[in-house]
């Protein structure tokens, strides 16, 4: 448990100044983008478009952005009318999760996704053939197919720095400690200091995504004011987790992310019994034909 | 804000297209093998000439998969273990929590029975002659393994849909089951058509009896499956409603429920509604498979429709 290495991302102290995500284009050596109207549909698709929500430039992770900063502005308690009272600004610092039960690593059909000796999940991109399964499968949206290479990209934790001891460049980077680097028992503690700390100040909305502190809260402003909140754990935890001031759907992220292996053996089940069932039609059916020609050929005996 | 961001894999024409050839071609060794189980010896010349049918059919998938993948050299990754993926054991490449897995080994493996039935099959119209191999061809054992392989390669892309985090696809336990049905329809079409082509009377009563079970069968399947997503927390009927709206539409309701099943509902029934004229049967099966076709086709959109929408 100790050689397992994460981060702990505290949605609190964000301020959006997208460090983070220069850091991780910069260290992954990808492309900056150039952002392109709306109207051109080409550069929607392929997120190169302005995407006119506040400060987000890149609208989403992709296979060129491995992170990406949420803004989520909130003002008034329902943003259809003109009261703006309780304005709100959260942000947050987006990237792959490094699931400790990983949907896109239990499809690849390739073992080209594997989980590295720090518990983080890499991409052997000499394995990937680019079938984009792991897409499809990925609960959080994070894994993206690279148009350019033909194979899939995301956030690697950094496998290159963490191999020579150092930390993730976003984390490096972040000038408010909003994103930490650190083995995942001393960033779960550390995470549950500060939403106690936090609670304590009044600021009784944080709580953990990612794994069950035991924490519980109730949002204090926004549309979702009065709500209560706790401590989410999602697909066997996730090594990468946040803590976060509103439910997780303001966020972008599923309230109850599953591994896709959920549905296999009832889905293979059904089939297999629909499989009998035309089965045994299919024979019914050459059965009666033979029956229809017995009883016509008796009818003509003994006539 | 969305509530929820999901990425779709963008899967295209050439693997709808790779997918729907391996369903006609597995249903139709399904066929063949009811055939030779259930028919009598009228019914024989009938298999014999289906037996032509799986192994070209399977010779052109993988070239569709490769015209997606991009490279050839990455398809047999899928198969073989290349050497950089370290962290698992073995030559071969098999993740059993992979339905991909199971489908590619389940097409491969397939095309082996596809290829004695072809052998079979030529042996049968005299143009080459394997009387060896009819031991084998014609062994109940080896029939009943084809047949199963012939199932999974029917329903692995179906499981496939249904093992992933995508809205309509992953809603329901049902993918797996809709795809077997559209296979063995897809089979039975076939069939009739090459029995009604050979005018094998005998064969093609049976079939149409068989077709219209069949057509039965996947008509309650669809409607569970479409009683699943209502029933669903997350809007997906309404998702699916809009998505039939857009392009899927005119696949869905006029390709799979109105080719692929009224018509052999209404058709092929023991007192039809509609009357099929002599010698037109082969027309019957023809617009069964343009409908199964559409029918993928719809599975498969439904969930791009489900993420623009």
């Amino acid at each position: 448990m100790s050689d397992l290495r994460g981060m702990f991302v505290d949605t609190s102290i964000c301020t959006g100044c997208k460090a983070c995500q220069v850091a991780c284009k910069q260290w992954n050596e990808m492309a900056p983008g150039v952002p392109l109207p709306m109207e051109d549909e080409a550069a929607v698709r392929e997120h190169r478009a302005f995407t006119g929500n506040s400060y987000d430039n890149t609208g989403h992770l992709s296979a060129t952005n491995w992170r990406h900063v949420k803004f989520i502005e909130q003002i008034g308690p329902d943003q259809t009318t003109a009261d703006r009272s309780d304005p709100r600004w959260l942000m947050m610092s987006d990237s792959c999760k490094h699931c400790v039960q990983a949907g896109c690593l239990e499809v690849c059909p390739t073992g080209a996704l594997y989980r590295t000796q720090f518990g983080s999940v890499d991409i052997h991109q000499d394995v990937c053939i680019g079938c984009r399964y792991c897409v499809g499968a990925c609960p959080f949206g994070v894994i993206a197919f690279n148009q350019r290479t033909g194979r899939v990209n995301k956030c690697i934790l950094c496998q290159d720095r963490l191999e020579v001891g150092m930390g993730t460049a976003c984390a490096k980077a972040c000038p408010t400690s909003s994103l930490t680097f650190g083995t995942v028992s001393d960033l779960q503690a550390m995470a549950n200091d500060r939403v106690k700390a936090l609670h304590a100040r009044g600021q009784t909305d944080a709580y953990i995504y990612g794994w069950d502190l035991g924490n519980t809260g109730t949002i204090t402003a926004g549309p979702n004011k009065g709500s209560a909140v706790k401590d989410v754990e999602v697909v066997g935890g996730l090594n990468v987790f946040y803590l976060l001031l509103d439910k997780p759907e303001v966020y972008g992220l599923p309230a109850h992310a599953a591994l896709p292996q959920r549905n296999f053996v009832p889905s293979a089940g059904v089939a297999l019994i629909t499989a009998a069932v035309l089965g045994v039609t299919g024979l019914a059916a050459f059965r009666r034909n033979r029956m229809d020609e017995n009883a016509a050929a008796t009818v003509e005996g003994g006539a | 804000m969305p509530d929820t961001y999901l990425l779709h894999p963008g899967w295209e024409w050439p693997i709808t297209i790779a997918l729907t050839i391996a369903g006609v071609a597995s249903g139709a060794y399904a066929a063949m093998g009811l055939i030779h189980f259930a028919g009598d010896k009228r019914d024989q010349a009938v298999a014999h000439r289906l037996a032509f049918i799986p192994l070209p059919l399977m010779l052109v998938v993988p070239l569709l998969l490769i015209i997606d993948l991009g490279q050839p050299g990455r398809f047999p990754n899928l198969l073989i273990r290349n050497p950089a993926a370290a962290e698992r054991d073995g030559f071969l490449m098999f993740n059993a929590n992979s339905p991909m897995n199971w489908g590619s080994w389940a097409m491969v493996l397939f095309g082996v029975f596809a290829a004695v039935a072809f052998a079979d099959a030529l042996h049968h119209s005299g143009r080459l002659h394997f009387s060896w191999l009819e031991p084998v061809s014609h062994n109940v054992v080896v029939l009943v393994i084809g047949e199963l392989f012939a199932l999974v390669v029917s329903g692995y892309s179906g499981v496939l849909l249904n093992v992933t985090n995508q809205g309509v696809w992953s809603d329901t336990w049902l993918m797996g089951a809709l795809f077997i049905c559209i296979s063995e329809l897809s089979g039975f079409a076939l069939a009739l058509i090459v029995s009604d082509r050979m005018s094998a009377t005998h064969t093609s009563t049976a079939l149409r009896t068989a077709l219209f079970y069949a057509a039965g069968v996947s008509t309650v399947i669809l409607v569970l499956f479409l009683a699943d997503l209502a029933t669903q927390q997350d809007g997906s009927l309404g998702a699916l409603v809009a998505s039939l709206h857009q392009f899927v539409a005119p696949a869905f309701w006029i390709g799979a429920v109105g080719l692929g099943l009224l018509v052999p509902l209404l058709a092929l029934s023991p007192r039809p509604i509609v009357r099929v004229p002599n010698g037109s049967l082969a027309l019957i099966g023809v617009l069964v498979l343009v409908g199964m076709l559409a029918f993928r086709y719809a599975m498969f959109f439904s969930a791009i429709s489900f993420v623009q929408s």
